[in-house]
């Protein structure tokens, strides 16, 4: 039997033993996959409820999609959302950048700053939002000591605070993920060969000027990789935000993720849920197919 | 002769460049309007153009080069 099977694999092209080997993950990642994303795109367009099983689906179109597109609430989901991004990404960008040129000089201890700098990272999200919120307390917590060490605002609140809050979110992102972005910024540092600046001083280009001409070029491809990762990674940010301010006060950090939750298993609208989730998708790879065609055209460059 | 001049235009006009970068362009309207703050309407009618663009420039970008 065995010999058999041993004499059938051998009269295999490479062709298809190569497709005997990807086969199973193939199949794999239907299972995983595309099997979750057809069934969440049909179920967009019924009435289906996850928490009553037995009640019968019926076709509703695209009403989930209309409701949805004309909510303010959502609107406003979105554009904290937007605020969120955009923010995280520009001050993670350039504090990942300055801390990547820092660190990749030869210093003492340099070693050692490295491994603390890269430290948040390595936490929980959800864990980072619990412990933030304990640092961002009115009376106890450190931050509202070492803001007003600096500058008395006496008391005040960052997570229940309309207009902080959404900020507070973004201080804490900006702390777990710019090693992140400073790692990855520092591969490219580190793969710009030292005959470029040598060549640059013999030209008697001033620092600035190399700056511009030779490490920012070089480095843009890997700074715009990691926004990508940021970008589509806090587009669907959900953890450390619900364990930090849960989405309040009010809604004003309620992200597009976590009114998508809260409607999906707090409130069992799976169809609803199903749709804003279709929707998000499609607008995270439309926008990253987008950018990944310019960040080609980058490294061509 | 003529339709050989119509079909080089037309072959012309479905390159992967420009076709990729009119689909880029629709996604890249399409998300502002569903991320901007100043009115509803343009929210509202923000999926189409993101829908219409991601599925254009799925179609293009498996055309040809030239």
């Amino acid at each position: 039997m065995l010999s058999k099977i041993n004499r059938k694999l051998l009269n295999m092209s490479d062709r298809s033993i190569a497709w005997l080997f990807t086969l199973p993950t193939i199949i794999l990642l239907i299972f995983i996959n595309i099997y979750p994303l057809i069934w969440s795109v049909y179920l967009s367009f019924t009435n289906f409820k996850a928490n009553r099983r037995g009640m019968e689906i019926k076709w509703v179109g695209t009403k989930w999609y209309e409701k949805i597109l004309m909510s303010e609430d959502v609107w406003a989901n979105m554009q904290v959302t937007a605020h969120f991004l955009f923010w995280t990404i520009f001050i993670q960008a350039i504090l990942g950048l300055s801390l990547a040129i820092f660190l990749n000089r030869k210093f003492k201890g340099h070693e050692l700053m490295t491994t603390v700098v890269v430290l948040p990272m390595m936490l929980s999200p959800a864990v980072v939002g619990v412990f933030w919120s304990y640092i961002y307390q009115p009376q106890a917590g450190i931050f509202n000591y070492i803001i007003n060490f600096f500058i008395d605002f006496g008391e005040f609140t960052m997570i229940g605070d309309f207009v902080l809050a959404p900020w507070s979110i973004v201080i804490v992102d900006t702390w777990i993920w710019t090693p992140f972005v400073m790692l990855m910024c520092l591969a490219g540092l580190k793969s710009i060969p030292d005959y470029l600046y040598e060549a640059a001083e013999v030209d008697r280009a001033s620092k600035w000027q190399q700056f511009i001409h030779i490490t920012l070029p070089s480095v843009m491809p890997f700074l715009m990789l990691a926004v990508l990762f940021r970008g589509i990674e806090n587009f669907k940010m959900f953890d450390m935000v619900n364990e930090l301010t849960g989405g309040g006060p009010g809604s004003v950090t309620e992200l597009a993720s976590i009114h998508l939750k809260r409607a999906a298993f707090e409130k069992w609208r799976t169809g609803y849920s199903s749709a804003f989730a279709v929707i998000l998708f499609v607008t995270v790879f439309g926008a990253g197919s987008i950018y990944v065609k310019f960040l080609n055209k980058l490294k061509e460059k | 002769m003529k339709t050989e001049n119509k079909k080089g235009r037309f072959s012309k006009l479905l390159r992967k460049g420009p076709m990729e970068n009119v689909a880029s362009a629709i996604i890249g309207i399409g998300v502002f309007m569903f991320m901007q703050p100043f009115t509803l309407f343009l929210y509202s009618h923000s999926f189409k153009f993101i829908l219409t663009g991601t599925l254009m420039f799925l179609v293009v970008s498996h055309f040809s080069e030239e």
